[in-house]
């Protein structure tokens, strides 16, 4: 795995997510326009990591994902559609010629609410996922 | 550039499934396991020595070829429910022989082909023993099993 899969393992989090959640617009940053609305946003961040011999990059890596929704209950709901994905193993395309696996290993505070702005409220979790290139 | 590809220990083996029909129509129900069915080889072994030198060597001799696992019953699939009837013949007949020759069928991962994982399915008959009944926690409703093969398991597909 060189640099810059490990910069594209964020993308490929973003791209399966896209496809599971269709009513919500899944990126890497929020902005604070007003009618930015539905989004869920997919940052990764640290956490104790594991590194196999002969591997180059950690096992797992962590994922905060913020569900910004119209009301709390759409967030909720959407939340724990995202929490159902633990255990999950998906094989995904990206760019050409690339396959990617993800599989959902553990999943953090799913219903922390978090003012991000004096008008936002999102739901907030982390999650700890193997992203992977595997061709 | 190599990659690595991960799996979870659910690919590793899976659908174990036991004979819920007959011997003669058998009928393979896959059973409710927690995450992880294990394989074990445990190997039995002579040491010996040769004139010349004084180190020891070690020969295989046999092995007895297992599977492991936790079973979370489900109450609603059968292929649990035949395990647990063998436990009400034993303490109801006080027989043994329901514990022998139980049929099972597994897959066992080969390989990965374009991405998509590869098993072969084997069919085998096995003697089995569960221990543990009712758990340590008392919301788990699981118990403790192993299959020890009798001879060689069979080919089925390869999938």
């Amino acid at each position: 795995m060189n640099e810059q899969d490990k910069k594209n393992k964020n993308k490929v989090l973003i791209k399966f997510i896209k496809s599971v959640i269709k009513d919500y617009k899944v990126k890497a940053e929020y902005s604070t326009n007003d009618n930015d609305k539905n989004v869920i946003v997919v940052q990764q961040t640290s956490g104790n990591k594991v590194v196999f011999f002969q591997c180059d990059n950690p096992l797992f890596n962590y994922f905060n994902i913020y569900v910004y929704g119209d009301s709390i209950e759409s967030e909720y709901q959407t939340a724990m559609q995202l929490g159902d994905l633990v255990g999950q193993h998906i094989i995904i395309d990206f760019n050409e010629n690339e396959k990617w696996q993800i599989i959902f290993k553990q999943y953090l505070n799913p219903r922390t609410i978090e003012y991000y702005d004096i008008r936002r409220v999102a739901y907030a979790m982390t999650f700890q996922c193997i992203v992977n290139r595997i061709q | 550039m190599d990659y690595n590809y991960f799996i979870s220990n659910r690919q590793l083996i899976t659908d174990l499934a036991i004979n819920t029909g007959t011997s003669e129509n058998p009928t393979f129900t896959p059973i409710c396991t927690t995450s992880e069915v294990n394989i074990s080889t445990e190997l039995e072994s002579k040491d010996f020595y040769v004139y010349c030198d004084a180190l020891q060597r070690k020969l295989i001799t046999g092995a007895a070829v297992m599977l492991s696992g936790t079973l979370k019953l489900d109450v609603n699939n059968e292929g649990d429910l035949a395990i647990l009837d063998t436990v009400h013949t034993l303490i109801a007949d006080g027989e043994i022989s329901q514990f022998n020759g139980i049929g099972i069928q597994f897959n066992l991962l080969t390989g990965v082909n374009n991405g998509v994982l590869e098993y072969t399915k084997y069919q085998a008959t096995v003697s089995l023993s569960v221990s543990d009944l009712g758990g340590a926690a008392e919301d788990e409703s699981e118990f403790s099993f192993e299959m020890t093969l009798i001879g060689t398991a069979t080919v089925v597909a390869s999938a």
